[in-house]
Order: C-alpha cells, then structure tokens, then sequence
C-alpha cells in the first residue's frame, strides 16, 4: 500500500514538472570587407542574393543558422576571383507555436561585386568615354 | 539505566561525526573562474582585383566551458586561438591568406525548468564559440594588409554561471 502511494505521488510530480530547452546564438557578422567601392574600377554580378536557414528551437542546429545561412550564401553566389559580397545584412526571427518559441529563422541578403584590373579612371563605366 | 544513555551517547556522536564529514565535504567551494576574450579586427580590405577564393566555409569551434577548465589547470588561455588555428589548418599552403564572410557564434543552451511544488528555474550556460570564414589569397601582397591576426578589437566577457 505504501508502495503504490509513493509510486503514486512521484507519478503527479512527474505530471506537473517540464524541461524546455532552447538553443540561441549571439551572432556577430564581418561581411564588411568591401571598402572604397567607388575607388576602383568594378562591376555588380549580382544583386538581392537571399539565402536562409530555419529550425525548431529545441534543435542544437538552431544555435548555428546563421553559419548555415552564410555557406548557402556563398554557394549560391558562386564567388570566383576578385568577387565578393556586398551589402550583406543578416535577419533574424521566432515562430511561436500557441504562444511559445518553435521555429527560428535566420535569413542573409548581399549583392555580389567584381573588381576589374586598374585601367583608366572610370573604365567599368560604359558610358565613360 | 546505562544502555539509553549509551545509545544517546552514540547518536549523538554519529550526528557530530556526520556533521563534521559535511563541513569537510562541503567547506571548500570548488574554485570559480571567469575570463574574457577579443576577436581579431578581420579587417582585411577586398578592393582590388588581386585576389582568389582558396577555401569556401572554413569552421573552427572550441568548447568555452573546456577552456574555462584549462584555465584553472594550467593557467593558461586559447579559446581564439584555437578556433583560429582550426580555419587556418585547413587553407592551402602559401603566403597572403586572409578571411572573408564571416560569422561569429556565441552558442548557448537555456534550459528551462518547472515543477509544480518549486518556482521555474532558467539555467543559461554558453558552450561554444564557432568561427566560420572563407579564405581568400592576395597575388600581390604589397597591398595586402592583413589585420586580421593581429588587432583585438571585439571584447567578448566569459564568466562562470
């Protein structure tokens, strides 16, 4: 009798207790590496680049979205020499489910860029004479 | 008579025994630690037709709660290092190498707990610091200024929960 008490007590403690765990990261973005734009002769390859990456909170792979997010970028853009990413913003966001956190997402944009051997001032410019 | 006052007598040794095992046991706190840590500026300027992609999604993690135990051991750091290390391990050989694209995780685990006799408790414990780059090689270096392994210029602060 006693037994069946204290199996039925620690049932209806069980009941009443949850674990939620959430995955998050602090991210911190150096796709920046494109200065003095205007300074040398380039051209723009591509423009409105958006590579995204989602999942469940309770996932370890929410923690690393942004990683993901960054090589489906790089891919996508298909980087050959002397091109790079540019204007690079990073997005982030949860999808609540019945009022709790379930999906988080983190999207990426760029345009890609293409430096051009030194020439006369202006030469990427089709309209330079 | 005696045998009560005997068996009182052992009972109350055997609390100050246990009481002295507690004191003993629990007396010394385990040593707390904290650290912080800078990333490299990653500042190298992509502005010139001078450069190719030599490796695509470079990643180096390290375990930060690992290195915290490092530190207490062997008083010694190299949480950036090592990460460093692990993307530079995997670039060609060559000189005028510098990182491009990237991203810089601090992970972190929060567990939530609640039960229905005690309050809900939030545990928050980072784990890891992840570094994901492509690498990039300069043809000519006279222009190259790498920045990257050099400059500190991000503080990151890391204490013990």
């Amino acid at each position: 009798m006693r037994a069946t008490q204290l199996v039925l007590i620690a049932a209806c403690l069980c009941a009443g207790c949850s674990t939620t765990v959430h995955y998050g990261s602090t991210v911190t973005l150096r796709a920046d590496q494109v200065k003095q734009l205007g300074a040398r002769p380039f051209k723009l390859v591509a423009t409105g680049l958006s590579a995204s990456a989602h999942a469940p909170v309770d996932d370890p792979k929410s923690a690393e979205l942004a990683i993901a997010a960054m090589h489906s970028l790089v891919a996508q853009a298909k980087l050959g020499p002397n091109q790079a990413l540019s204007n690079v913003s990073l997005e982030q966001g949860v999808i609540e489910e019945e009022g709790k956190p379930a999906v988080r997402v983190v999207t990426l944009r760029a345009d890609v860029v293409e430096f051009l051997p030194e020439g006369p001032p202006h030469a990427a410019n089709p309209e330079a004479p | 008579m005696i045998a009560p006052q005997l068996a009182a007598f052992r009972r109350l040794t055997g609390c100050v025994a246990l009481a002295l095992t507690c004191v003993a046991c629990g007396g010394t706190s385990p040593p707390k630690s904290s650290f912080e840590y800078a990333l490299p500026a990653f500042s190298t300027e992509l502005s010139q037709a001078n450069f190719e992609y030599v490796k695509f999604g470079a990643v180096g993690r390290v375990s930060i709660p690992a290195q915290r135990e490092q530190m207490k051991q062997s008083f010694e750091l190299g949480l950036v290092n090592e990460a460093l290390k692990q993307i530079w391990a995997q670039a060609p050989p060559g000189e005028g190498m510098a990182l491009a694209n990237i991203v810089i995780l601090v992970t972190e685990k929060t567990e939530t707990k609640e039960a229905v006799f005690t309050s809900t408790k939030t545990t928050k414990s980072d784990l890891e610091l992840i570094i994901r780059a492509d690498i990039v090689r300069f043809k000519d270096t006279v222009p190259f200024k790498d920045t990257a392994r050099f400059k500190d210029t991000v503080p990151f602060k890391q204490a013990a929960p």
